[in-house]
């Protein structure tokens, strides 16, 4: 059987699995998914990669893949860094150091925690506040979707990203330096994994935008080598010491960790509120507020796209809520001393080793009707006109996740009218009346009925 | 834009405030769509949101009118309730009537007016007591960067 599949940056929809059913477009937050042809396309200008419509489809028809073990080979010594949700995928058995053993044993040299990188990008960012001066709020930089979401739609608090650089990143940048000593090997010839838990972050690393290139070398999602993972897991017999992170990295896999650790190391002003909020519908609400100025006073916001935060990420194996427990009783067990020294990371952030080498830029236009002003104009009135003559019953039937949507397409020349079976139907119904009246008539070369 | 003026119009409720902020959202999102820029957005959107909470906080009802006009946007909010007395007054920052259940939901700041003025061109008001208040707004976009 020929698989059709189709490819959308790292997005893959396989059109056998995918039934050209609604769930997709009625999922996804940004209104990036339509059905085309009885199968779901992307609009990749709208899409933000949060990959909840990979949790939403009932197929399982989309996924995101970009590379494997198999790219082991590719290098002379290679590092696992995997995310801190990790530790939440694996029951009872499943303690950190195992797994980060477990981990180690599908073939990697050695495993680096994500979670050092959190406390060190914490401490950068305590440091960072510390001088800060507004503009308020100050908005998290973990969440790759999030910042996307930022880049189209409030194009102007680009600026109010917090500039310090992932968690991931920065741990990766500082054991490829430690690790190319110590071995006194080449940086180059040492390859970092990186396992996420979102296609976000993979888009995030594969395609960086905060630098020319990034630290990390190869994306593997949790989901991908999850069955290899918790077979290994069994196999453990003999744990060399792997797990150095404490409560305060591993406690950014859910969402809060990050403000919990700033608000314990008394970073916050006090005198402004903090938001932590997950989900992306709601995040854009709070957005919206702030621009808004109706929510004012509010220093930081910490926001998530997936519910729960990251151990909610679409590419996570775990219930998210069974995994946001998990997650928490090691925050709780492991408030051992830090890895990470806080003097040598001061240090470094005052020579701006933490920063974003580029600044994120906005992306304001993404959503706008058209390039030309007054065509933007034209369109936006024929839309409203097109949207109020539609039955508003956002049902999904034309592939669009409704009826303003549909205007939308229709007005960009990417749906006609009557794919919207109301309209077909009145369109129906007008031929019908038109063919009854042709058939009432007669040539005139006939006598008239009924002489 | 020649003749091609674009208006809508909104209702807005008194004392609703569930509800406040929806038409000033939705006037932000219909200038997002036409590709203004961003930081004339913002101001807008504070604009309008300032003009529709007075009526929220201090109006049984009105009406958000919007319009794009060749040079400008105009946003005119009218609404029945009490008046503005004295004007000049109102425009003093920090100066509310509000009363203290609105304070304590966070509003009544006293800076809503001199924010409208902040953000916009042109700011005329009319009042008559008892009656209501007309609000009238004239923004202009910044010229394009190109
Ligand atoms: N639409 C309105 N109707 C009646 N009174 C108003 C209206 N708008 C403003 N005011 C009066 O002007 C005062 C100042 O308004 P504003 O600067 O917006 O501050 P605030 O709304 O926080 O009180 C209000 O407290 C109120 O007395
Ligand atoms: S919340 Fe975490 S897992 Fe979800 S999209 Fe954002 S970074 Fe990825
Ligand atoms: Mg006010």
């Amino acid at each position: 059987m020929i698989r059709m599949k189709r490819s959308y940056g790292i997005i893959t929809i396989d059109e056998d699995k995918c039934q050209g059913c609604v769930n997709c477009i009625m999922s996804c937050r940004t209104e990036a998914v339509r059905i085309f042809e009885g199968k779901a396309r992307i609009v990749a200008a709208r899409c933000i990669y949060c990959g909840k419509c990979f949790r939403d489809c009932p197929e399982n028809a989309i996924t995101s893949r970009t590379h494997g073990l198999a790219d082991l080979k590719d290098f002379k010594y290679t590092i696992c860094i995997p995310s801190s949700t990790i530790y939440a995928q694996f029951p009872g058995e499943g303690a950190p150091n195992r797994i980060l053993c477990a981990l180690k044993s599908l073939g990697f040299d050695y495993v680096y925690e994500e979670a050092i990188g959190a406390e060190v990008a914490s401490i950068a960012t305590q440091e960072y506040l510390k001088a800060y001066q507004g503009p308020y709020p100050l908005i998290s930089s973990l969440c790759p979707a999030i910042i996307r979401l930022i880049q189209i739609r409030f194009p102007h608090f680009v600026d109010q990203i917090n500039p310090i650089d992932l968690p991931a990143e920065i741990a990766a940048k500082d054991i490829r330096k430690a690790k190319a000593r110590e071995l006194g090997i080449k940086e180059e010839e040492l390859g970092i994994f990186y396992l996420v838990p979102c296609p976000a972050t993979m888009v995030a690393i594969t395609k960086t935008e905060t630098k020319e290139r990034s630290n990390i070398d190869r994306v593997i999602s949790i989901a991908d080598i999850y069955g290899q993972l918790l077979a290994a897991l069994r196999e453990v017999r003999k744990e060399e010491n792997l797990q150095q992170a404490s409560g305060a990295g591993i406690g950014w896999a859910v969402k809060g960790g990050e403000i919990r650790e700033l608000e314990r190391q008394q970073s916050l002003r006090g005198d402004k509120e903090s938001i932590v909020v997950d989900g992306i519908k709601n995040a854009i609400n709070v957005l919206d507020e702030i621009e808004n100025g109706k929510l004012r006073n509010v220093e930081f916001i910490e926001a998530r796209a997936c519910p729960e935060g990251c151990v909610g990420g679409a590419l996570t194996v775990a219930d998210r809520y069974v995994s946001r427990g998990r997650i928490r009783k090691l925050m709780l067990s492991n408030e051992k001393a830090s890895a990470v020294t806080r003097a040598e990371v001061v240090k470094r952030f005052k020579k701006g080793y933490y920063f974003f080498e580029k600044g994120l830029k906005p992306r304001p236009f993404a959503g706008r009707l058209d390039a030309d002003p007054l065509k933007a104009v034209e369109k936006m009135k024929v839309r409203d006109e097109i949207h109020a003559s539609l039955p508003g019953l956002d049902c999904g039937a034309c592939g669009a996740p409704n009826c303003r949507a549909f205007a939308d397409d229709v007005v960009q020349g990417r749906a006609e009218v009557t794919d919207c079976i109301f309209k077909w139907r009145e369109g129906v119904k007008d031929l019908a009346r038109e063919v009854m009246q042709l058939a009432e008539k007669r040539p005139h070369s006939l006598p008239k009925r009924g002489r | 834009m020649q003749g091609k003026a674009l208006e809508w119009a909104y209702e807005i409720e008194g004392k609703d405030f569930r509800n406040a902020g929806k038409v000033s959202s939705k006037v932000k999102e219909i200038l997002k769509e036409l590709g203004f820029d961003p930081a004339f957005v913002r101001g807008v959107a504070i604009a309008s949101y300032e003009a529709e909470m007075n009526v929220v906080c201090h109006a049984e009802k009105g009406t958000l009118h919007f319009a794009i006009l060749p040079e400008a946007l105009k946003i005119v909010v009218e609404d029945q309730g009490p008046g503005i007395p004295d004007i000049a007054l109102a425009m003093q920052e920090g100066y509310s009537t509000a009363p203290a259940e609105i304070r304590e939901m966070g509003f009544g700041a006293g800076m809503g007016l001199p924010n409208m003025k902040k953000n916009t061109d042109e700011l005329n008001i009319a009042s008559t007591v008892g009656k209501g208040t007309v609000v009238e707004m004239v923004i202009r976009p910044p010229l394009p960067r190109e």
